[in-house]
């Protein structure tokens, strides 16, 4: 899988959530190129080009992040904190999807800059529907910045370093 | 005709039907006959009563007058053309029938036929009512009458019969067969779901009423109501009905009428009422009268309004489906009916109103345009003329109003016809985005279907797609040319669309070609271009979604508005109408209440003329009887003289029977001599009006008896014309005993008359009736002041009984004779008079009055009196004469009773001698003037014969003979001794008097000046209250002078008080007062002087007064000023109190010294407060036994700095010694207040004790310390219990924390919990949902259905799982939640909930009322869940009703909250569960009745209660349900402090 064409990234630890979102976008045809990480370090590492990711680069971010919150080792929250307090990375679009709907937990990632909210409804007919609209609105419809800002970002960022 | 004459008559009014005119006409002819007995001088004008009025004549009038013959004519025509056009319509459409030409049978209006049936009957009615179409009189008349009626009856009995099988085929839903009787009608013939032939459900209603009405054409019931029209009516309702079914909802199977048929019944329907015109509505449609001709006029034009204004709003009213046709129609034809009716009902008001005015016209016997005539001259009374401006300014308004709102709902209609064109056109466009939607995917599926299988049926759907993309795109285009919105989209979506066909036709033409597969990278591209229309395509249909929800509003909204107009001007009509209705009836019935009035007065009238008919009857005998007893004789004469009347009376006088009389002339009882006169006054007699009169003056009149005698008559003339002739009447009186009675009394008046004596004639009870002219003369009074009034008026008042008992003399038949009396004249005189009184009698000899004659004898007396007086006077007069040589030679008697001489003595002596005289002049000068002057006048003294002298007033006077000779002395002597005597003492008397009169004024003024200067107050009065003396100091103590006053005003103008100074003295015990009423009294009281000097205290003694006989009359008071002995006795007073005051005060603070220092010692034994006392120099003075008790030791000798090492003190710590400066009492006597807590511990005390100690210094008088006291108590009992608090405290603290603690870690328990299982909970279930939904989605072929179904439940159980534990987590949430209030708009809350809920509400017809809630303080969010909540379930459990009802309100407040109200009209529960109603999972109704988790309300009472609010509900089963709530009491403060915030918001 060339690293370029990536669409999603999808986080999510539960394996039956993945194969059910997998099978919904491939089904609605929304998005070809999907990667699947199953905890927060490892979102961390594929973000940030880290650990086994180190191949990565900055330039060819995800289009899109599901993230859902209650993840091993490195709690959601904390993915989203990380990703949206980088300047490399603050730009990509992330979509908090998890089965909570507690207040707070609301409240505390619109406040670390998620771009969005979704509980994922226990039908699975309105899961699918959840998702296809997720993934026609990031991957359609939103216009993502254009790339050379992100890289003079990126480029700034790294220069800070 | 006849008959219906009498019905009308008897309708209109039945007092004035024809017998009881008659009656009274008949009563009027008797009468006159009656009168036809009368004296022939009587019937002449008898004729003129009898006017009897043709009443039969006019009746007939009058009902020709109601029913306009050409009217009728006209409407007889219409019912023969009626009946020949229905025969005419069957025919028709039999013919349309049997030659196949459908249009014969619906007229241009498919698609219902006329069937044969219908037709046949329309037939028999035609000729049914062809035959019955005459009334049945002139019916009768007609030939083969009782045919024509058997074949009619027949006929109508034929089509009734048809009808009621139709009506039962209908019902029962069978086939009688009879159908196609009589043509065999095609299926296609008829609507879709009845058999062809079948007669229509409504067709079969007006066969039944009209041959019914056919039936009953003749007959009326007994009040004289006609049936048939009413049948009639019917069946033009139900016409009506059939031909709007027809035009509206044809499809509607069983009520449509064929054209043809409706047209045909209505025909019928007229006509019927046309064949007997008189009668429809009681003969109004026919009638003359005004409101006749208002209904002709007003109902067609009603209908026709009703109609346009019907037909302009129909097609919203149905488009909009608000109405169905059935509510339409019978709409309309309720309101027509209710016009019609209510015009009719106007129109028999004004009907009756202008019959009873036509009556009353007719009654006065005015004739109509008599009537008009001055009538429109006549002024307009103010009242109506306003009313009629009032009633045409409503009118004017009322039209104005209703042209305004039709204009309005025909505005309304074409917006609601537009706005739902739009909607219309709005779907066509939706419906063509989908349609072209359809057929770009058929032209992808086949292209792709073709390209990878090669299968040619797949190129089908792909071709025909291909150029049904291109034919809609065109649609659209044609479509969306008006909407700016969507063409330019259209361009795109042509490029995409032709893209992906082009795509589509490269694969097919790849496959075709070169037979390969299309390639991946094809596919996808196809597959892009597909999205890029689809979503094109989506934005499209958005829009147009958008534009159909704003469409339809705003459609709703036309619709309405136009029904809000409807119902605004049918309730404006209704209104407008009554109120016209209603001042009408009040105009019928004013002018009935004057009809009634006129015919009261016309009956008044008749019943005066009867009387009065009556009475001229009896008094015509009466006058007969009268004539004939006259004791005058009674002569009528004509104009020839003839007699034609002369009673018994003239027989008797002229002595000839009346036989003879009769039909003589007058002359032969009229002399010779005056038959020239007589003739000229009959005849002046006769050009005169006068009908009365005396003949000629008295004693003129002769006339002649049979016997040729001449006697004087006395006669009266009057003349009567009757009947064109002139009859004179006199009547006569033979008088010629009466003229020589009267000659001689005259001659004997004049006797009396000119008598000297006054003759009076008078009455027993003394009244005068005659006065003659000498009792003018002798009285005074002229005859016509005296006759009438009584006799004494000249009677003296001391004589008055004298009078009465003359007239009681006279009344018992005696007379008096030359009385002799006094009487008084009428200037007042009294005169002598002799009287002569002799009885009056009448014819009877009853005694009636008497007459008097009196003669003045006043002159008599006089004279009388005079001579007497002379003689008097001559014999007492001391009078003498003596000749010139003073012999005496006359000695009357006089003279000898003065002096004591008999004339025997005293004659010839000289007088000088005889009487020893003394003059007072020397005689000589005496006689000399005597001499001269013929008089002398003196005094002398003379000497008595008994010795005694005299002093006399003596006159001389000399009497000289005929030739002046004096010959003797006329000596006058008046004894003055006596006078002369009194006059010397009178002024002895005097001159005392004088005397006596200064001694008097001396004293006077000496009394006065020491009543001025005496000290004391002197006041007297006499008896009423004046002053007589008030003395200067009076003046002073008073402060004022004597000033006359009522007695009751002294005290009040004194200012007198009691001595108290306050209470003013009663003004009628002031001693003054008292002293008046003959009291003695002393009494203290006090006077306010003016200018506001101080009192004085006055000690006032007084007495009563009395004069010489002893008689109260007049009181004194002496005042005497005690002012100062007051205030000294004041002051000596108050001293001697102030003395004895102050030695108890003495005695009694010694006692209570001794008691105060009992008590102090024993306080100080019994206090448990030591106390210690100690003396500047340190030395105990008080120890009490508390003090020994506390500190364990007495009083110490010590000095003071070994103090606290003597007793232990320490301080509170128990254990650092107390330094002697510490000490409170040492510290007291070195001047200082403290106090101290310390602990004591000594031998005598060894576990201890703390005191608290307060020390003061003792200071005397003079501010020098002379010791201290200190005061303390054991507290070792407070500080034990406070150092268990303390302990306790601590404990309590700890465990709090515990607690605390405990509970943190439970409650961050529960809420990992929660997330945990909001988290953790979900996901599973998600996961089975997916699995299984995708087993279904990619195995379900290969399933069995069981295997399915079991999957479906799978789904169904994860979604429930879900929705429970969502709401179970709200539930716990809310729990937790912090409750964070602010002033929140409930309103805004519940549009957002309900917008919300908005989905739920599709295809509902859901009804939102929401009030206007005030602003609470609450947490919004929990609040709105709990609003969700509530709506959501109000929602839920409405479902059924249609439409469903929810309304919001703010009930009134409880505890000062405002109670929110949320009602619904839904299933409602049974208040038996209420309890059960907020538990948790409880649930009223059956999961499958309506779903839900029974969370809900829980959720909803656990936040309204966390608001510290009360939550309840109120429902019925199938009345639907309230919930109640309240938010509680903090809320409620805050939002009152935010009051103004709150308010300024909205």
């Amino acid at each position: 899988m060339s690293s370029e064409e990536l669409d999603i990234l999808l986080v999510e630890d539960s394996p039956e959530d993945v194969d059910l979102a997998l099978h919904t976008l491939e089904r609605e045809k929304l998005a070809n190129h999907i990667f699947v990480v199953r905890d927060g370090a490892e979102a961390l590492d594929f973000i940030f080009c880290h650990g086994a990711f180190t191949h990565r680069s900055f330039e060819h971010p995800p289009k899109l992040v599901l993230l859902d919150l209650k993840l091993p080792k490195v709690d959601g929250m904390e993915v989203l904190k990380r990703i949206k307090s980088d300047p490399r990375t603050k730009t990509i679009p992330v979509v908090i999807m998890t089965s909570s709907k507690e207040e707070r937990d609301l409240v505390a990632s619109y406040n670390l800059g998620a771009n969005s909210y979704i509980q994922k409804p226990v039908d699975f007919d309105q899961f699918r529907e959840t998702v296809k609209t997720v993934g026609l609105y990031w991957l359609v419809i939103n216009q993502p910045p254009v790339m050379e800002d992100q890289q003079h970002l990126a480029g700034l960022a790294h220069d800070r370093h | 005709m006849k008959s219906m004459r009498q019905v009308l008559l008897e309708e209109d009014n039945p007092a004035k039907a024809p017998p009881a005119r008659e009656g009274s006409a008949g009563r009027r002819l008797q009468s006159s006959r009656a009168s036809g007995g009368n004296p022939p001088w009587f019937t002449s004008g008898g004729e003129d009563i009898l006017d009897i009025p043709d009443l039969t004549s006019k009746a007939r009038q009058q009902t020709s007058d109601r029913c306009d013959p050409r009217l009728v004519r006209r409407l007889n025509v219409f019912a023969s053309a009626s009946a020949g056009f229905a025969v005419a319509v069957g025919l028709l459409g039999l013919a349309g029938w049997e030659l196949h030409i459908a249009s014969l049978d619906t007229w241009g209006i498919p698609p219902v036929r006329l069937v044969p049936n219908t037709a046949a009957s329309c037939i028999l009615l035609g000729v049914a009512l062809w035959l019955l179409r005459r009334e049945k009189e002139e019916e009768s008349r007609q030939p083969f009458a009782g045919a024509r009626k058997l074949i009619a009856r027949i006929s109508a009995a034929i089509v009734c019969l048809m009808g009621v099988l139709v009506a039962v085929e209908h019902i029962c839903a069978c086939d009688l067969g009879f159908d196609q009787l009589l043509f065999a009608v095609p299926g296609a013939e008829r609507m879709p779901g009845l058999r062809p032939g079948l007669v229509a459900s409504s067709s079969a209603c007006a066969f039944i009423l009209l041959s019914t009405a056919l039936l009953l054409l003749n007959y009326k019931t007994r009040r004289g109501i006609w049936l048939a029209q009413y049948l009639a009516f019917a069946t033009a309702i139900v016409a009506i009905f059939g031909f709007f079914a027809l035009l509206i909802a044809p499809s509607v199977s069983g009520l449509t009428m064929a054209f043809p048929s409706a047209v045909a019944f209505l025909v019928l329907a007229a006509g019927l009422l046309g064949s007997r015109p008189t009668w429809v509505m009681g003969g109004l449609l026919s009638s003359q009268s005004a409101g006749a001709q208002l209904l002709r006029k007003v109902v067609p034009l009603a209908l026709l309004v009703l109609t346009l204004v019907g037909w302009s709003i129909s097609k919203p009213l149905l488009t909009e489906a608000h109405f169905t046709w059935v509510q339409a129609s019978i709409l309309a034809i309720f309101c027509g009916a209710l016009l019609v009716g209510f015009v009719t009902w106007i129109a028999f008001i004004v009907d009756r109103s202008d019959t009873e005015r036509r009556k009353a016209e007719e009654a006065l016997g005015v004739s109509k345009e008599d009537a008009d005539r001055p009538l429109g001259r006549l002024e307009e009374p103010q009242a109506e003329a306003q009313l009629r401006r009032n009633v045409n300014l409503g009118f004017a308004v009322a039209v104005l109003l209703t042209s305004l709102l039709a204009f309005l709902s025909w505005r309304a209609a074409h917006q609601a016809e537009d706005d739902a064109a739009w909607v219309a056109h709005t779907h066509e466009v939706s419906t063509a985005l989908e349609t072209m939607l359809r057929h770009l995917d058929d032209v992808e599926t086949g292209a792709r279907g073709f390209a990878l299988t090669g299968s040619e049926p797949f190129l089908e759907p792909y071709k025909t797609g291909k150029y049904a993309v291109a034919q809609d795109l065109q649609t659209l285009r044609l479509l969306v040319a008006d909407n700016s919105d969507q063409r330019p989209r259209l361009e795109p979506l042509q490029a995409e669309a032709n893209a992906r066909i082009e795509s589509a036709t490269n694969v097919v033409t790849m496959r075709q070609n070169q037979g390969k597969p299309p390639t991946e990278a094809q596919m996808e591209r196809g597959e892009q271009l597909m999205d890029a229309a689809r979503s094109t395509i989506a934005a499209m249909e958005d829009t147009e979604k958008h534009l159909l929800e704003q469409r339809t509003q705003r459609a709703r909204a036309a619709t309405r508005f136009n029904i809000s107009i409807i119902a605004l001007g049918s309730l404006l009509g209704v209104i407008f109408l009554s109120m016209a209705g209603f001042t009408v009836s009040r105009e019928v019935g004013i002018s009935a209440r004057a009809r009634a009035q006129v015919n009261t007065l016309n009956a008044e009238l008749e019943h005066r003329v009867a009387q009065r008919t009556a009475a001229l009857g009896d008094s015509e005998g009466r006058l007969a009887g009268v004539i004939q007893s006259a004791t005058d004789s009674i002569i009528t004469v004509d104009e020839e003289q003839r007699i034609v009347l002369f009673n018994s009376a003239a027989e008797r006088i002229f002595r000839c029977p009346a036989a003879e009389a009769l039909g003589q002339s007058l002359t032969r009882f009229i002399p010779q001599r005056l038959h020239a006169a007589h003739a000229e006054d009959i005849r002046r007699f006769g050009h005169t009006d006068v009908t009365n009169r005396a003949m000629a003056p008295k004693g003129l009149l002769w006339a002649l008896r049979a016997d040729g005698h001449e006697f004087q008559i006395e006669a009266s003339i009057s003349q009567v014309v009757t009947g064109g002739k002139k009859l004179f009447t006199v009547i006569l009186r033979d008088v010629t005993e009466r003229v020589q009675a009267a000659e001689a009394r005259e001659r004997l008046a004049a006797i009396v008359e000119f008598s000297d004596d006054a003759i009076i004639s008078k009455t027993l009870d003394g009244t005068i009736t005659a006065w003659n002219h000498g009792a003018e003369k002798v009285f005074g009074y002229t005859a016509s002041e005296a006759v009438g009034k009584k006799m004494w008026m000249i009677v003296p008042p001391e004589r008055a009984s004298e009078e009465s008992d003359i007239l009681a003399q006279i009344a018992r038949g005696g007379s008096v004779e030359h009385f002799e009396t006094i009487r008084v004249r009428k200037d007042g005189t009294h005169i002598d008079v002799s009287v002569t009184i002799s009885p009056i009698r009448d014819n009877n000899g009853v005694i009636v009055g008497a007459s008097k004659i009196a003669r003045d004898i006043t002159d008599r007396k006089l004279a009388e009196g005079a001579i007497r007086e002379q003689a008097q006077v001559m014999d007492s007069a001391q009078v003498f004469v003596r000749d010139m040589e003073s012999r005496v030679v006359y000695w009357p008697q006089g003279a000898e009773k003065l002096y004591g001489f008999t004339s025997q003595e005293a004659l010839g002596i000289l007088s000088h001698d005889l009487f020893h005289t003394q003059f007072p002049e020397p005689l000589e000068t005496i006689e000399k003037k005597l001499l001269e002057t013929g008089m002398w006048e003196g005094e002398l003294i003379h000497r008595k014969r008994d010795g005694g002298t005299i002093v006399v007033s003596s006159a001389w006077a000399l009497h000289r003979d005929s030739q002046g000779r004096p010959v003797r002395i006329l000596e006058t002597n008046i004894d003055i001794t006596a006078s002369k005597r009194a006059a010397e003492e009178l002024s002895v008397q005097a001159s005392e008097l004088a005397l006596s009169r200064k001694a008097l004024e001396a004293q006077t003024a000496m009394f006065q000046l020491v009543l001025d200067n005496m000290g004391e107050g002197l006041v007297a009065a006499d008896r009423e209250g004046h002053f007589l003396i008030w003395n200067n100091s009076a003046k002073k103590l008073m402060g004022r002078g004597a000033d006359d006053l009522p007695t009751e005003q002294w005290t009040p103008h004194y200012k007198i008080f009691l001595p108290d100074g306050i209470t003013p003295y009663p003004p009628d015990r002031l001693p003054l007062v008292r002293a008046l009423h003959g009291e003695s009294v002393r009494v203290e009281l006090m006077v306010q002087p003016p200018e506001n000097l101080p009192g004085k205290f006055l000690e006032v003694t007084a007495r009563p007064l009395s004069d010489a006989a002893g008689g109260l009359c007049g009181g004194v008071a002496v005042l005497h000023d005690i002012t100062e002995r007051k205030q000294v006795e004041t002051a000596l007073a108050g001293q001697a109190e102030e003395l004895s005051r102050q030695a108890e005060e003495l005695i009694r603070s010694r006692q209570a010294l001794e008691t105060q220092a009992l008590m102090l010692e024993s306080v100080l034994d019994s206090i448990s407060e030591g106390l210690v006392v100690a003396n500047e120099k340190e030395k105990f003075v008080v120890w009490n036994p508390a003090a020994e008790r506390i500190l364990g030791f007495g009083p110490t000798k010590l000095p003071s700095e070994q103090w606290p090492a003597h007793y232990g003190f320490f301080l509170p710590d128990t254990v650092t010694p107390l330094l002697p400066e510490q000490d409170p009492l040492i510290r007291a006597l070195h001047g200082e207040v403290c106090t101290a807590e310390m602990f004591v511990r000594n031998p005598k005390t060894p576990e201890g004790v703390w005191i608290e100690a307060s020390a003061s210094p003792l200071i005397d008088k003079n501010g020098i310390t002379r010791g201290g006291v200190i005061a303390f108590r054991d507290v070792s009992h407070n500080k034990v219990a406070e150092r268990e608090i303390h302990q306790l405290n601590d404990e309590l603290e700890i465990r709090v924390l515990e607690r605390t603690a405990e509970l943190k870690a439970a409650n961050k328990e529960l809420e990992a919990f929660s997330y945990s299982v909001s988290h953790d909970l979900r996901a599973p279930l998600r996961h089975i949902s997916g699995f299984s939904q995708l087993l279904v989605e990619e195995f379900g072929a290969t399933l069995v259905p069981e295997a399915q179904r079991y999957v479906e439940r799978i789904q169904s159980g994860t979604q429930r799982m879900g929705l429970l534990v969502d709401e179970l987590l709200n539930l716990a949430r809310v729990g937790r939640h912090a409750l964070n209030p602010r002033v929140t708009n409930l309103n805004d809350l519940v549009a957002e909930v309900v917008t919300m809920l908005q989905p739920e509400c599709e295809g509902r017809q859901v009804e939102w009322v929401i009030a206007d809630l005030p602003p609470v303080d609450c947490d919004p969010i929990l609040v709105k869940q709990v609003l969700q909540n509530l709506l959501a379930n109000a929602l839920k459990f409405t479902r059924h009703r249609a439409p469903s009802v929810i309304e919001v309100a703010c009930g009134k407040e409880e505890e000062g909250h405002p109670v929110f109200m949320i009602r619904d009209n839904g299933t409602g529960f049974d208040m038996k569960y209420v309890d059960k109603l907020f538990g948790v999972f409880q649930r009223l109704h059956s999961a499958e009745e309506f779903e839900g988790t029974g969370i809900g309300l829980a959720t909803v009472q656990r936040i309204v209660h966390k608001h510290e609010g009360r939550v309840w509900a109120e429902a019925e089963v199938d009345k639907g349900a309230t919930f109640y709530f309240t938010l509680g009491a903090q809320t409620e403060a805050k939002s009152k402090s935010n009051g103004a915030t709150a308010g300024g918001q909205r």
